[in-house]
């Protein structure tokens, strides 16, 4: 295990704890996009860089956005 | 059950789960280590029998394209559901604010509102790089459909809603997404006509290294290409448009 | 020096088993719909990293032959990256299918927070 891999486990496994720690979806959100692309770095990491592609599209980009729109559509106060 | 009684239970429940799943992984390979018969088996023969490069691409579109099918109708039932639980949301039309009319955006310079629009050539370009070179690099019709699709919301992210509503038409990604998920099926169902078995891969295969080989592999990546692309762009119009229909609620 | 390489083999696992448990634990917590759904994608991205530390081996390229690894050199498992890659775009999906039905709630109910829907009355 290299060491660039250990470093990216550990930030992975604090990232998806921080975002699901965070009480505001806003923050919430913010961080599980940082969540989503250090996931891309460790699959490529992983010499899987189709799956680190799809991840990249999903997690930085689509997911995020309608995330945005949901929670302007329910009026989330923050 | 209250909030502390729920939160108690989960954590004993989750100290148990999580000791089993450990104790679990010790009977996982050690990491580093994983090799499994049918991959060495699918590394030695998918580039000689389907003369692909890309062996994900072989695998999604070939040797296990029945599981794509499956995935494919998944993907089109919740684009679908999307569609239908924004339609009933659908309210009396009403004039609305185009957005860069707005006080906000009055302050952006023409640069600010290019940026984006160049930034769509570029990520569209990529995605159909991506979704037509699926046999020979990374990528595929479905990286390249989602990178693709969601480039449209650049347009609204430089130009506005109504610049998006112009330029693009829902129902023709609509029935494009449809096409593309029927022609998945058809080409399956042409193989089985043809040779007997489902999405055998019955085209000739051509060069190893060419744009166009892989014969079925090539054109099914294309047509979930469309699929996804055309999908994420329903996606991403239908969502942006309820942005306007809050500005509708509120003035 | 044994004792830590041992324990760096399964480190990983433990990795994708902590997103997993810490997951469905903001699912139980979640006072907003919104939440919740983020919440979940967390816990489908602990399964994207159990399938990805499995495949990886440590002496081998990325499955995409070129001049550098002729065909049949080896590789890592090409089949759970496969099955990966199309899950987490369908994923996706699943998750815009969950965010609308959250808008309609919204618009039906007038609240996100789980904790105080109550089944439809009317």
């Amino acid at each position: 295990m290299s060491l660039l891999q250990v470093v990216l486990y550990v930030f992975i496994a604090f990232l998806g704890a921080a975002a699901v720690f965070s009480k505001r979806p806003v923050n919430q959100l913010f961080i599980y996009s940082l969540f989503g692309m250090m996931l891309a770095l460790l699959f490529f990491v992983l010499h899987a860089p189709d799956v680190a592609l799809s991840e990249i599209a999903v997690g930085t980009l689509a997911v995020p956005i309608m995330v945005l729109v949901a929670l302007m559509k329910t009026g989330d106060k923050t | 059950m209250n909030l502390r009684v729920r939160t108690w239970v989960y954590v004993t429940s989750a100290v148990v789960v999580f000791g089993v799943l450990l104790y679990a992984s010790g009977g996982l390979p050690p990491f580093g280590s994983f090799s499994g018969a049918y991959t060495d088996y699918i590394l030695r023969v998918a580039t000689v029998e389907r003369s692909v490069l890309n062996m994900p691409t072989a695998i999604n579109f070939d040797y296990r394209g029945f599981d794509t099918l499956g995935e494919e109708f998944i993907f089109f039932a919740s684009v679908s559901g999307v569609l239908l639980l924004f339609r009933a949301l659908k309210t009396k039309a009403v004039r609305y604010p185009e957005p860069m009319e707005s006080e906000r955006s009055r302050g952006q310079t023409g640069a600010i509102r290019l940026f984006p629009v160049g930034l769509l050539g570029f990520t569209a370009a990529l995605g159909m790089d991506l979704g037509a070179h699926g046999q020979l690099t990374p990528g595929g019709g479905f990286q390249g459909g989602a990178i693709f699709g969601s480039a449209i919301a650049c347009v609204y992210l430089g130009l506005g809603l109504l610049a998006l509503t112009k330029l693009t038409h829902r129902s023709t990604f609509d029935m494009l997404e449809a096409f593309g998920a029927f022609s998945f099926a058809a080409l399956g169902g042409a193989a089985l006509l043809i040779a007997g078995s489902f999405l055998q891969n019955v085209m000739p295969l051509g060069q190893t290294g060419a744009t166009v080989s892989g014969g079925t592999i090539y054109f099914l990546s294309c047509a979930v290409f469309v699929e996804i692309a055309c999908g994420f762009a329903v996606l991403m119009i239908v969502f942006l448009r309820q942005t306007r229909e809050t500005q509708e609620d509120e003035g | 020096m044994t004792a830590l390489s041992q324990w760096t083999l399964f480190f990983p696992y433990a990795v994708a088993f902590w997103l997993f448990v810490v997951g469905c634990f903001g699912i139980t917590q979640s006072r907003n719909l919104i939440h919740t759904i983020l919440c979940l994608t967390v816990v489908q991205s602990s399964t994207y990293m159990l399938l990805m530390s499995v495949d990886f081996h440590a002496k081998s390229g990325a499955p995409i032959f070129g001049s550098t690894n002729p065909p049949g050199s080896p590789s890592v498992d090409p089949i759970l990256h496969a099955l990966t890659l199309t899950d987490i775009v369908v994923g996706a999906t699943v998750s815009a299918l969950m965010l609308a039905l959250t808008v309609q709630i919204h618009r039906r109910r007038g609240t996100i927070d789980p904790q105080r829907l109550r089944p439809m009355s009317d």
